[in-house]
């Protein structure tokens, strides 16, 4: 494929990846994003790309979808799919109510799931979940410290569950070129170990090494790929050049690529050096993390963690006697959520539930009232020879159609609303790596609540609308009495009793 | 003797034509040229994957070399057990359908 085509639309590629899955999703979107790049350089219009891109979309999902239902062999069939989708269009106006209900329904119940896994997501680094952070928790303030530059040099050389450990201190700063304005920048003090642990390469130049670190070295700076774009023009031969920041005239030797912004939304990093032996040791606290060692988990880690500060506790019980050493994910440094706030949290939770649940209900009391039109022909479905369990499938599958469709439109929503906010907030914001748009982790329990909801929607009312209904409508239709299956007389059917298409038996 | 349904003898004559380059894209653009047919990319791909649990084809990965810009595709080769299978319901078809084109372009114009 040409480099210089245009790629397809996010949002299309986003659509893509959300809704095709299985082994081969990744060959299918890969000829979907083929697929745009030929039809743009054969001189397709960007609506009518969209237009074939989406429809290959649709019909690869449920292509792939088919494929994995068939293998569960769940007595469910096409023709069911059909008549559910049928359905959807034979009443519009149920359908858009209830696609309203859910569509709001279904994305309530998620956010704080998805906040929470938003949160307990990892740094999208090569093996980013072994990257974890060290922390002091003060006991007597509940809450988080930082650790002094003294006592990560020691934990630095102790902690054998690392396979290294770095750290830094985040700040604004004035980067200033050689010709422009001063433009302040978050950035970050950090030990050189730091880009070895996140085990990432710069776009140009070097990163920052141990020699930087020593004292009296060379002032330096490594520029992130925003601060290059946007302060320094791009230049390709940017290493070399110097720039102030602050005060002090450092010298580029490197640039990070795009989306790189560790720490936090940092744009430049300078060497973290070792405090003056006089220097206050409060002014020397640094945020500590490192990558775990090959086969250690994060409970191990902690609980070495956690013996290396007893120690140090019972040496200096004045500064260290209600600390507790510990080890946490790297996207929880920093964070203070206790018992409490964790109960408040799952309360907020059942709310949502709650909330589904109640769209749901008002869902299942417009099927229900849908199925009790259509009791007549289950009766003579029944009476056909349908198990009340088939009769019931179908309801599901209808119902799940419903909610799937609501899912697909409440996800959709969903993401746009996010991508909204995130917006707003502006750059810098939040974390570079919290992502609130909707992931396809998240579409997993959706399509999980979507089929909960098909189970309260649909299942719910087939099974009460089926319970007697061969009895009271076939009498109510002329056949006194319970009526065998084997006994079915076609011409009370044909009189009186609607008969079930061919798709529906 | 494998039983191939026509769709599935069409994604295999188009594997042949395409040689060494049959994969998902290239194969759909074949059909769709050829046939007439557009086939969505997940059926062709769910197709060769039965296709290929039965033996009958054969597939292979190939990332892009280094410092190209593409995903990876999976390619796919008729491994003489399918060819076998296309050549029997290809004869079968031709067999049933043998000395009847006259007729059946009678019938069809009417």
């Amino acid at each position: 494929m040409d480099p210089d085509a245009p790629n397809a639309p996010s949002i299309l590629r986003w659509l893509a990846e959300l809704i095709v899955s299985g082994p081969d999703a990744g060959f299918v979107c890969a000829d979907l994003e083929d697929g745009w790049i030929r039809d743009r350089l054969r001189g397709a219009s960007t609506l009518r790309a969209a237009g074939r891109y989406l429809a290959n979309t649709l019909s690869s999902a449920i292509s792939l979808a088919w494929d994995r239902w068939r293998g569960l062999d769940v007595g469910a069939s096409w023709p069911d799919i059909r008549l559910g989708l049928r359905l959807l269009r034979r009443q519009p106006g149920l359908t858009a109510v209830a696609v309203f209900a859910l569509a709001l329904g279904i994305p309530a119940g998620l956010i704080p799931a998805h906040l929470v896994q938003a949160f307990r997501t990892t740094l999208p680094f090569e093996e980013g979940e072994r990257i974890v952070g060290v922390q002091n928790w003060d006991l007597e303030a509940a809450g988080p410290r930082l650790i002094s530059f003294q006592d990560f040099e020691l934990l630095r050389n102790e902690l054998e569950s690392f396979q290294g450990l770095g750290a830094y201190r985040s700040g604004r700063y004035n980067l200033v070129p050689e010709e422009g304005q001063a433009a302040p920048l978050r950035g970050a003090r950090a030990t050189a170990s730091t880009f070895d642990i996140l085990r990432v390469q710069p776009l140009l130049g070097r990163p920052l090494v141990a020699a930087d670190e020593a004292p009296g070295a060379p002032d330096v700076v490594v520029l992130g790929y925003d601060a290059w774009r946007s302060r320094l023009g791009s230049d390709p031969d940017v290493v070399g050049r110097t720039v102030r920041i602050g005060r002090t005239l450092c010298e580029v030797v490197g640039v990070m690529p795009k989306g790189f912004e560790f720490p936090v939304n940092d744009d430049l990093w300078i060497p973290l050096q070792p405090p003056a032996p006089d220097h206050p040791q409060v002014e020397d606290l640094v945020q500590v993390f490192g990558r775990l060692g090959r086969d250690v988990t994060l409970d191990q880690a902690d609980a070495e963690a956690a013996t290396v500060g007893q120690r140090l506790a019972s040496d200096a019980p004045s500064t260290h006697g209600h600390l507790r050493l510990q080890v946490v994910r790297f996207t929880a440094l920093g964070q203070d959520i206790d018992i409490t706030e964790q109960i408040g949290f799952a309360l907020t939770h059942l709310v949502a539930l709650l909330l589904l649940g109640v769209a749901c209900g008002n869902v299942g009391i417009l099927i229900l009232a849908r199925t009790a039109m259509r009791t007549s022909k289950m009766a003579v479905r029944a009476a056909l020879g349908a198990t009340r369990h088939r009769i019931v499938s179908q309801a599901f599958l209808e119902a799940l159609v419903l909610s799937t469709v609501a899912a697909c439109v409440g996800l959709a929503l969903g993401h746009l609303v996010a991508g909204r906010i995130q917006a707003a907030l502006g750059p810098g914001a939040l974390p570079f790596w919290l992502e609130f748009g909707i992931t396809a982790r998240t579409a997993g329990p959706a399509l999980v609540l979507a089929a909960g909801s098909a189970v309260i929607a649909g299942v719910v009312p087939a099974l009460k609308a089926t319970k007697g209904a061969r009895v009271k409508v076939l009498g109510s239709a002329g056949c006194s009495g319970l009526c065998p299956t084997t006994k079915w007389p076609p011409s009370t059917a044909r009189g009186a009793v609607p008969l079930p298409t061919q798709g529906e038996l | 003797m494998d039983h191939l349904g026509e769709f599935e003898q069409i994604l295999l004559f188009s594997v042949i034509r395409l040689g060494g380059k049959a994969y998902g894209l290239a194969i759909r653009e074949d059909i769709e040229e050829r046939t007439g047919r557009v086939v969505s990319s997940g059926a062709i791909y769910t197709s060769l994957g039965r296709l290929q649990e039965r033996g009958l084809v054969s597939s292979r990965v190939e990332t892009p070399e280094e410092g190209r810009v593409g995903r990876p595709r999976k390619y796919y080769c008729l491994e003489p057990e399918g060819a076998r299978a296309l050549r029997a319901a290809w004869s079968r078809l031709q067999a049933a359908a043998s000395g009847l084109s006259s007729k059946l372009n009678e019938l069809a114009e009417g």
